[in-house]
């Protein structure tokens, strides 16, 4: 590693533009600060600077000796370890670009992915990881060597294809030996705008779709959202979401790799909100659901906890939720409330942060969907100061964000520095910054409708408020019924989403005369409503046919009913005897809704809607993850709502 | 062939006019994933306290790794390298789960009461040391979430897991699993049996367990043991054990012939 350091010198006249580059100077800059830290064996074990950049030294020379190519491509699959960013960089350093795949991908995404984007190297984490690449690889002829990084389960196999991430960094390191300035040379011939990633979107819709993002893009992005929302050396982050992910590259490689701050990985997927808490992360970003989860966590301990605990947060939930709306509304709260919010803070707010995890949180933001105003009110009267954030991979994640001073739940913030947002005539939201990508790889057509003279367009539906940025919906997905009374569905489920009892709803309602939805339910929130009400349940089947849940969610529907215009309000509802889930297909890996799928799915359950039956008999298989079918037969009751 | 890791010769075992064992004989090689099979009452889970020290047979030698073990006591045999998991699940109900394997690794310390009991010093380094292993153990039955969960908090599955992650906190060079999948569902047992052939492959344990799911049996043991009313009645690879005509009687409730 010295020969590499010294070599470094020479670099630091040259410009930054690349993320190998970032990574040698924070290496050399940094030294033994940590870089890494990976929870293993119950410690958290740290990687320096230093070590960071021997070990995507050893294993980009590794690669090449096993005859990676200039502009070759390397797809990385796993949990997020370092071995992941390591692989990334590596591949990067020697001009290739990287692809992440979703650890929980169907195998026809893997192998549409890893076959599409033309890999020759696929890194990949464990044995479960392997199994599925070793059993299709008659399917991917372009696929010369597959590298584990956990060798658990997997001394027995014997594929020629197969060998070990530390087999790869050997051979890393035996070409370092021999030219030790052969890492540095190829770090030095990076441009900036070269391809770093392609970053596969989980569409809604069709086979994922490759955005090609170069270093520029990527640097660009994390510096302007550094500007309006700063990021310093000595913060901590918590990797926890899909590094195949814009959202994560952003923060967990970008970001960091520009600022120099230390990135955290948990000991186990099941482990992260643990994890989060033991660091104490300063910068925090997550999609909606992470949000609601750490506030569902909150009311059903609440429910649990001793009166005494009970009665303090009910009191003084209060007193946050009242200056949060003051700062928010004027921004500036006058003294007196400033004081019962310090008060508060100390009995209750401190004390319940410090269990989130959320101590030492400066920034603190949303994004992917929209979060529920309650839920950003309990996080901003703690004195969270959540923010939404909104942007698309092609545009490297990051559009707009919320201004500490300018928070308003409804909107998603405001364009970062060098970003335009502007609205075409058909209400599409398009934006422009030098972050905008190079376009798909390999599918010019769909570059050629994203992309119009450097606008890329978001498929989004939205408007401009004061500067800030509202997004309604997608634009494909704002309906009308058959009286042409426009309506966008998912804005209303997002509203019924924001009731703790619903955990997915789906409205229907194009070219049929009124609205209705498919709820599912919270089992766990629901579960334990119905233990408090002595409604006894056996499974989710069972507690979601019960009438009294029914009437529960009727309540929760009517108020959602208020807030909607009189031609577009709920009528009918059924309670689904399932969850939606991504294993059958019904939501993508994102947890998004796959509307057409379901409306497909459920076409006997929405026909019966739009009928004058009461009740609907069901009787369908359920595939497990294992591919194993169960059968299900139940007999839906359906809801009309009491329409004034 | 190596010299077995386990030789049982002969054994009787009598409880008063009862004879729960009756001249059993078979041996187990060394990294071996055997199974013992039979209909209830068989003796299996008697076979397997006489292995592990429980029970005195009244007849028969049982030698582990070349040394006579049958008038040893159970502490003994575990310190040789004998663990086992019992049918009903027996962990300290109110203690961690990290508790309860630390309490496995009890065996191998070596520091002394009284050094033990100051902070610093020998018995500081080896709490570290035996930390360690378990750690290992908690990363190899993928529990780290629940690492500091009170057991009997826990799903039934879970324990079960937590029980074998003791048994195998003592470094058993033969491992008794007294029915590891019992009132255990399709993705529990399937965790478990890569849980058993990960020990036995990757850890190099030999593996010796009674078994009702003949699926797993099948899938997993190399050799496999039959026992009906004492007797053993065939012994052999899992094809041959199952075209045993004695032992489909047996199964089926008729008499042997």
């Amino acid at each position: 590693m010295l020969q590499a350091m010294e070599a470094a010198p020479a670099l630091a006249a040259e410009p930054r533009d690349t993320f190998p580059k970032l990574l040698l100077e924070n290496a050399e800059r940094f030294g033994e600060r940590p870089a890494l830290r990976e929870k293993d064996l119950g410690i958290w074990r740290e990687t320096s600077w230093r070590r960071y950049g021997e070990r995507v030294r050893d294993f980009s020379l590794g690669l090449l000796s096993l005859g990676l190519a200039r502009e070759g491509k390397v797809a990385i699959v796993g949990d997020n370890r370092p071995e992941w960013v390591i692989a990334e960089l590596a591949a990067q350093s020697a001009g290739a670009a990287s692809v992440g795949i979703y650890q929980d991908s169907t195998l026809t995404e893997v192998a549409y992915v890893i076959d599409h984007c033309d890999a020759r190297f696929v890194v990949a984490e464990d044995q479960e990881q392997v199994d599925k690449i070793l059993g299709m690889i008659d399917q991917l002829p372009k696929v010369a060597h597959v590298i584990y990084s956990d060798p658990r389960g997997l001394r027995r196999y014997r594929h020629e294809k197969l060998l070990s991430f530390e087999e790869v960094e050997k051979r890393g390191r035996e070409a370092h030996a021999k030219d030790p300035g052969l890492f540095a040379r190829n770090v030095g011939e990076g441009r900036g705008s070269d391809l770093a990633m392609i970053c596969y979107t989980s569409g809604t819709t069709g086979s994922p779709k490759g955005a090609m993002l170069t270093f520029a893009n990527l640097l660009n992005m994390a510096m302007s959202l550094h500007a309006v929302d700063p990021r310093r050396r000595t913060d901590e982050f918590v990797s926890f979401l899909p590094l195949a992910w814009i959202g994560e590259q952003m923060m967990s490689v970008a970001t960091a790799l520009a600022i120099g701050f230390t990135i955290n990985f948990p000991e186990e997927p099941e482990t992260a909100l643990h994890d989060i808490r033991e660091i104490g992360p300063h910068v925090m970003f997550a999609p909606p659901r992470i949000w609601e989860g750490l506030n569902s966590t909150v009311q059903v301990k609440i429910m649990d906890t001793t009166p005494l605990k009970r009665f303090l947060f009910e009191r003084l939930m209060p007193i946050g939720y009242k200056v949060a709306d003051l700062r928010l509304a004027k921004g500036r709260v006058p003294a007196f409330w400033r004081l019962l919010w310090l008060c508060a803070n100390w009995l209750l707010y401190r004390p319940l942060k410090d269990r989130l995890g959320l101590s030492n949180l400066r920034s603190g933001t949303t994004g992917g969907a929209a979060l529920g105003p309650d839920v950003f009110r309990f996080f901003h009267a703690m004195g969270v100061r959540l923010k939404q954030i909104y942007g698309q991979t092609e545009i490297s994640g990051i559009s707009c964000i919320h201004r500490d001073q300018r928070i308003r739940f409804h909107t998603v913030g405001e364009p970062i520095p060098g970003t335009e947002v502007k609205i075409s005539e058909k209400g599409e939201i398009l934006s422009r910054s030098p972050a905008v990508f190079l376009g798909y790889y390999k599918n010019d057509e769909a570059t050629r409708s994203t992309l119009t003279e450097g606008w890329l367009h978001s498929g989004d539906a939205g408007y401009l408020e004061d500067g800030q940025l509202v997004v309604i919906d997608r634009l494909k997905d704002v309906l009308r019924l058959a009286d042409g009374t426009q309506f966008s569905p998912q804005f209303i489920e997002n509203r019924l989403k924001f009731s703790p009892f619903v955990k997915e709803a789906v409205v229907i309602g194009q070219d049929k005369p009124y609205l209705v939805s498919l709820v599912c339910i919270d089992q766990g929130i629901v579960g334990k409503w119905a233990e408090k009400e002595r409604i006894s349940y056996t499974t989710y089947t069972d507690l979601s046919a019960k009438p009294r849940v029914y009437d529960l969610l009727q309540q929760e529907i009517d108020r959602v009913n208020h807030t909607l215009p009189a031609a577009a309000k709920i009528r009918k509802f059924v309670l689904l005897y399932k969850e939606l889930d991504a294993d059958d297909e019904e939501l993508t890996r994102t947890r998004k809704v796959r509307r057409s799928f379901v409306e497909d799915r459920y076409q006997g359950i929405i026909s019966a809607l739009y009928g004058d039956e009461e009740k609907i008999a069901v009787d369908t298989t359920i595939r497990y993850q294992d591919g194993r079918t169960a059968r299900i037969q139940a007999n839906l009751a359906v809801r009309e709502m009491g329409l004034a | 062939m190596p010299a077995p890791l386990l030789d049982i010769a002969g054994l009787v075992l009598r409880f008063g006019g009862v004879t729960a064992l009756s001249d059993v004989s078979f041996s187990v090689a060394p990294g071996a994933l055997n199974a013992i099979i039979g209909p209830n009452g068989a003796g299996k889970t008697s076979l397997l306290n006489c292995i592990s020290g429980v029970y005195r047979p009244q007849k028969g030698r049982i030698v582990f790794d070349g040394k006579d073990v049958t008038r040893m006591g159970p502490a003994t045999r575990t310190r040789m390298g004998i663990a086992r998991t019992f049918q009903n699940i027996a962990l300290f109900r109110g203690m961690t789960v990290l508790d309860n394997l630390l309490i496995g690794r009890h065996v191998h310390q070596k520091t002394g009461t009284l050094a033990g009991g100051a902070y610093w010093g020998k018995g500081q380094k080896e709490e570290i040391r035996e930390r360690e292993r378990v750690e290992e153990i908690i990363d190899f039955l993928e529990i780290q979430p629940y690492r500091k969960q009170v057991v009997h908090t826990m799903a039934y599955g879970l324990q079960k897991r937590v029980e074998l992650g003791r048994a195998l906190a003592l470094d058993p060079r033969l491992l008794l699993l007294d029915e590891p999948m019992a009132g255990m569902n399709a993705e529990e047992k399937e965790d478990m049996a890569r849980y058993i052939l990960d020990i036995n492959e990757e850890r190099g344990t030999t593996v010796l367990m009674i078994e009702h799911d003949m699926g797993v049996v099948m899938d997993l043991s190399h050799r496999v043991v039959v026992l009906n009313f004492g007797q053993k009645i065939a012994d052999g690879a899992p094809e041959d054990v199952q075209g045993n005509a004695e032992v489909q009687a047996a199964y089926l409730g008729g008499h042997a012939a």
